[in-house]
């Protein structure tokens, strides 16, 4: 017999549950924190980086000027390196979608598997590879391998829009006179096109926010947004900072939102 | 002329499962042929084999006296009706109905003629507008076929459209399908799972099993004249009981089946000693109840004695399912108006010999 | 039989462009995944037995000399283990506080709430780990509000920067992948049936009880992969230990990281990169085998 025993069942269970939710509002509340630091920080007349702020003001908006150049770099990045990681992934999962090949299990795990590896490595690897062939600072390097590690968001995405798709449709469309391509142009392709939108934006806002593979391959040539806050916050430590991530935090939220929108809210 | 013609076609999957095996058929010029047969037995497989959707490990689909077998899908001219019905779920009605005109470079005023046309001919001229997902059932399915003749293909293929259907609808439908098929006078192949369906609405029909045709001919004679058990039972309701000859005289043939003794007129092929079963249908049985059965014998019927294990009442017939002693039920039926037998009670079927037909087994 | 003497004539012979179009298609994936994925993944094997030349760069060389200075040195041993270690911490303390959440949403009736709470934690997911790690590098800095409480109620003498720490890369890593482990979570226990939980229940079992005995068993699927993926992603992670600790409590990935960015060495980067995808593979082999014999146990 414990001490629970001796309490009114209901009370207790009560009880439970008001500890419970008490607990995940805690929780929620830590998960919640830096953002709202970060919106704090974003709006204050203060010089420093600091919680609580001194003051609001929105004087550290006027200061993104000297962020142009990295918001430039980072967009013309992530859009080619998206495209090209929609169009691999794409076309891999339908390809696998339709079709038997000997070395099929072996394309899925290359499409699958560099999301999977640590980001370091992926960046270390790619180093190595543009190295070894000669070509090494140029941005396309670092749109390619963003291309590569964010070639799964897509292949999965995609891949499962064309398994929910029933085959049937694309055969009424051949049967009515449409070719291979042209079914795919009219039938299969508007169908699935939600997954291949929010594909697209999955690549493109973690392109966006990618560190790591970015610093290593042109950190010192060129820089994107996450690389520049990383470099301010040794050495300048402004506020500055807080707006820009603030900015990104919106457009992040905005992109996955519509992309989780499009694709079928995947967690319930 | 648009003629379909199957030359030996097999269809052999890895590790050797042989969905179709040697099957030939010729389907005339307007002519409305039915492949009948249970789940599995290749019906499907032969219809997507002529659609294009299957390549033949062997044999050859001719249309119009042309071998197609590299033809793809769509440069066969072949419109095909789907089980699911396929409606393309992001176009309209009238965008699905003109969709294989647009493929085709049609411009838009003949199209929309067009689609008018079909609208009509399926009676379904409001829908128009509608996306395929406000349809019912039964709408969706005229749909699809209004699709599938738009563009005037030389041939019609059917993938069990009706299963989805409920009863009422499915008759109602099978009328109208047999309609529309004769006025626009197009050569039809339906597949379908329900002998009923194969029987009223087809100008011949092919039996499948396993694989195989069994029979191929008009419904009656199908019906009247199955060509192996497996026919006779999956064609309507039979009886059946294997036994051997054990004696021929005068025309008549005497088989035992174990505890039965048939008697039958069907002596065409059938030597003494020969394995066969004996076959004849509910509707050939005349129902006495015992007290009222005069002794007739001699006549070379075959007469069993037993009580009623089961009766079902279909508000035009009574079936008896009667216990004979025998091992299998008898079945037995009769028009509601007639002896009107009940549960157990104590019955007598006779069976003239002119309605017990022989096949080797 | 069939009776019927069909006689056919020639062939069409149309084109069947079918076999071509399936290779066709199928080239252009596998040619930039075999050449921008599969060869520099294998480059990586290869240069790890390179040897290096200053500046960040290398030179062919079959030699082991790499990997015996990493399993011979001290260093890079403890730091192994120390990753590992702060690995296994996190993915604890996920467990630990991310099972009462997951439960406690996937109990709500109201299906709204939990769209709600799933809401605030995927939305904390997309944040790039660089704007997460520095808003808690500011929440823990010296004048800011957490040491600031804590000196006032007496748990600091004063108030002094908690970044970079051990404690802050703790803090960060669970603050950052509790998300994972929630979600995993969530999916597995909203999978158990209530009609188990009733049974259990009306059998007379009190709910601690049909906790221990039904809904933990079957959610075990959940807490391994969770799991593992927590711990994968907490030995792979660079930002979160360069950020917010110091030199000593960084991880094995940002030693690579430093390796081959600051120090260019390539090699010796490539080899412990090896050796990290070599224990990522075996914990996954090991999750997957416990996955697999879950499958096999429930049948």
């Amino acid at each position: 017999m414990s001490i629970a025993d001796g309490v009114d069942p209901n009370v207790r269970d009560r009880l439970t549950a008001g500890i419970m939710r008490v607990f995940a509002w805690v929780v929620l509340l830590f998960v919640l924190m830096p953002l709202v630091v970060i919106c704090a920080m974003a709006f204050t007349s203060g010089e420093f980086l600091v919680f609580p702020p001194e003051g609001v003001s929105l004087r550290w908006f006027g200061e993104l000027t000297s962020w142009l150049d990295a918001i430039r770099n980072s967009v013309v990045v992530a859009i080619p390196a998206a495209l090209i990681a929609t169009t691999v992934g794409g076309t891999a999962a339908y390809s696998l979608d339709r079709h038997d090949y000997r070395f099929g299990r072996a394309l899925a795990a290359a499409a699958t598997v560099p999301i999977m590896l640590p980001p370091v490595i992926v960046g270390v690897m790619f180093m190595t590879f543009f190295i070894a062939i000669g070509i090494s600072g140029n941005i396309w390097n670092l749109i390619i391998a963003h291309s590569i590690f964010l070639t799964p968001f897509p292949f999965i995405l995609i891949s499962q829009g064309l398994a929910d798709l029933d085959q049937s449709y694309e055969e009424a469309a051949r049967n009515l006179g449409a070719s291979q391509l042209r079914t795919v142009r009219t039938i299969t392709f508007p169908l699935v096109r939600a997954n291949v939108i929010a594909g697209f934006l999955f690549a493109f806002i973690l392109s966006l926010n990618e560190y790591i593979i970015a610093w290593l391959l042109s950190g010192f040539s060129i820089q994107t947004v996450p690389i520049q806050i990383f470099t301010s916050l040794r050495y300048s430590y402004s506020p500055v900072i807080a707006v820009i991530s603030l900015l990104f935090i919106i457009v992040t939220f905005v992109g996955l939102t519509i992309a989780d929108y499009l694709a079928g809210g995947l967690w319930e | 002329m648009s003629r379909v013609v199957l030359e030996g076609i097999t269809k052999r999957y890895p590790g050797d499962v042989e969905a179709v095996s040697g099957v030939s058929l010729v389907v005339d010029d307007g002519e409305f042929v039915t492949l009948v047969g249970p789940s599995g037995c290749g019906k499907t497989t032969t219809l997507r084999t002529i659609a294009g959707f299957e390549q033949p490990t062997e044999g050859f689909v001719g249309i119009n006296n042309n071998r197609v077998n590299t033809v793809p899908p769509d440069k066969r001219d072949i419109g095909m009706v789907f089980q699911d019905f396929a409606l393309f779920p992001h176009k309209t009605v009238a965008q699905n109905i003109g969709y294989g005109l647009q493929v085709r470079g049609y411009d838009s005023d003949r199209i929309d003629d067009r689609v008018n046309e079909m609208l009509e001919l399926v009676e379904l001229p409001k829908t128009r507008d509608r996306m395929p997902d406000q349809l019912s059932g039964g709408q969706q399915q005229r749909i699809a076929l209004a699709r599938a003749v738009a563009p005037e293909p030389d041939v019609l293929l059917l993938d069990e459209p009706l299963a989805s259907l409920d009863k009422k609808l499915r008759e109602t439908m099978q009328v109208e399908l047999r309609r529309i098929q004769r006025k626009l006078d197009i050569t039809t192949i339906l597949v379908t799972h329900n002998q009923k369906e194969a029987l009223t609405m087809s100008d011949r029909i092919v039996v499948m099993n396993d694989g195989d045709f069994e029979q191929i001919g008009a419904p009656e004679d199908v019906y009247s004249n199955p060509a192996t058990p497996f026919v006779a039972n999956f064609v309507g309701t039979a009886n059946i009981f294997s036994g051997t000859v054990s004696a021929i005289e005068d025309g008549l043939a005497t088989v035992d089946c174990g505890q039965a003794v048939m008697k039958s007129g069907d002596t065409e092929d059938v030597a003494l000693g020969d394995s066969v079963s004996a076959v004849f249908r509910p509707e050939h049985l005349s129902v006495d109840t015992r007290k009222t059965a005069a002794d007739g014998s001699g006549d070379g019927s075959t007469v069993f004695d037993g009580t009623v294990a089961v009766k079902r009442y279909t508000g035009d017939q009574i079936e008896y399912h009667v216990n004979t002693g025998t091992g299998d039920s008898v079945i037995a039926v009769e028009r509601v108006d007639e002896t009107n037998a009940g549960e157990d009670d104590d019955i007598q079927l006779r069976l003239s010999a002119t309605d017990c037909l022989l096949l080797a087994q | 039989m069939s009776t019927e003497e069909p006689t056919l004539g020639e062939s069409i012979i149309e084109n069947d462009i079918w076999p071509r179009t399936k290779y066709l298609i199928v080239s252009y994936p596998a040619a930039v995944l075999a050449l921008f994925f599969v060869l520099p993944l294998l480059l990586l094997v290869v240069v790890s037995t390179f040897e290096n030349i200053e500046g960040g760069f290398f030179q062919p060389a079959f030699t082991f000399e790499n990997y015996v200075r990493f399993f011979g040195s001290d260093l890079f041993q403890g730091r192994m283990i120390y990753t590992l270690r702060v690995a296994g911490l996190t993915t604890a303390s996920c467990l630990v506080i991310g099972y009462p959440l997951a439960y406690y949403i996937a109990s709500l009736d109201s299906e709204l709430w939990r769209r709600v709470y799933l809401s605030i934690i995927i939305s904390s997911l997309f944040l790039t780990f660089i704007i997460r790690a520095f808003a808690w590098q500011v929440l823990l800095s010296s004048d800011s509000i957490v040491p600031t409480v804590a000196s006032s109620l007496g748990i600091l003498e004063e108030p002094v920067a908690l970044v970079p720490s051990y404690m802050a890369l703790v803090v960060g890593m669970v603050y950052v992948f509790l998300p994972f482990m929630v979600l995993t979570l969530y999916t597995s226990i909203r999978e158990v049936d209530d009609s188990l939980q009733e049974a259990s229940r009306s059998l007379g079992a009190r709910p601690l009880t049909t906790f221990r005995n039904v809904t933990l068993p079957l959610t075990k699927g959940g807490i391994v992969s969770g799991s593992m993926l927590v711990f994968v992603l907490s030995l792979g992670v660079y930002v979160l230990p360069r950020i917010l600790g110091n030199p000593p409590q960084w991880t094995l990935a940002v030693l690579i990281g430093n390796q081959v960015g600051v120090e260019g060495n390539i090699p010796y980067g490539a080899t412990i990169s090896i050796v990290l995808l070599l224990v990522v593979g075996a914990i996954l082999a090991v999750g997957w085998y416990l996955l697999g014999g879950e499958r096999r146990a429930s049948i």
